[in-house]
């Protein structure tokens, strides 16, 4: 008997340049059955002029040796962080041994007072299921 | 309904970046662990970059790196919404294993960081 348990996996990318382009391929785990969502989140505190910015750059991520595209969307920063952090829904199966492939692409808005680029680290949380053997639980 | 209790674990932070690891044993008289929510005695921005590992019954809940930014909200959430339910794991004595990492913006140092572990179908 076994039952799926929430695994988180965090992909850290550091943008230290504007406009940047960083690719991604992160080997997820064997035991990953399921990505349900995705949350993205900005490490640092950044002294923007602005409390929030929508858009600061553009995520693509392909599951499944890039037979599915399952996000193409944008991260935002925000300064206030007192709503509760829901992830974005996914619901993607994951075959066993295949990496996750996709890009990162900075807009250059994470500009402080002065209208110079602070370098800052997108921190992509997947929610992911694992298959556990542990018929106790 | 089962009857729920709230565990309160405190880590105290002596200075900016520490490194706390923690243990805390579950209530022996409730079934399950089902929720947790973090708060810190600062400003919001004291959360960044501060970081949760996190180990129930010896499963893992949350990585290395996991920012517990993910585990806070503010005032304007209700109390019974603030936790993060995605977890259930075996209580009854179980062991809570942490590593909680300072991400160096909290203002005054040191402060007392609070984990709650939400419990319940008591035994």
């Amino acid at each position: 008997m076994s039952k799926a348990s929430i695994k988180w996996k965090i992909i850290s990318i550091e943008i230290s340049e504007e406009n940047q382009i960083i690719p991604i391929d992160f080997k997820l785990a064997n035991d990953i059955v399921k990505c349900n969502g995705v949350y993205l989140s900005v490490r640092e505190f950044i002294n923007t002029p602005q409390n929030s910015i929508p858009q600061i750059g553009e995520l693509s991520l392909m599951f499944n040796a890039k037979s599915r595209h399952p996000l193409h969307f944008t991260a935002a920063y925000s300064k206030e962080l007192s709503d509760k952090k829901e992830t974005l829904k996914l619901n993607c199966d994951i075959e066993a041994n295949t990496n996750i492939a996709g890009f990162y692409i900075d807009y250059a808005q994470m500009k402080n007072e002065a209208r110079i680029f602070q370098p800052y680290t997108l921190s992509i949380y997947l929610q992911c299921y694992s298959k556990e053997k542990n018929p106790t639980k | 309904m089962s009857e729920i209790k709230y565990q309160l674990v405190k880590i105290k932070v002596e200075e900016s970046g520490s490194i706390i690891k923690f243990t805390a044993d579950t209530d022996k008289k409730f079934k399950s662990i089902k929720g947790v929510f973090a708060s810190l005695p600062d400003t919001e921005i004291a959360l960044l970059g501060t970081t949760l590992e996190l180990r129930i019954a010896d499963n893992e809940i949350f990585p290395e790196e996991f920012e517990i930014k993910m585990l806070s909200c503010g005032q304007n959430v209700a109390p019974n919404d603030r936790f993060y339910t995605q977890i259930d794991e075996e209580a009854q004595g179980s062991r809570i294993e942490g590593r909680y990492t300072d991400g160096g913006n909290a203002r005054i140092y040191p402060y007392v960081a609070k984990l709650y572990f939400l419990h319940n179908q008591r035994i």
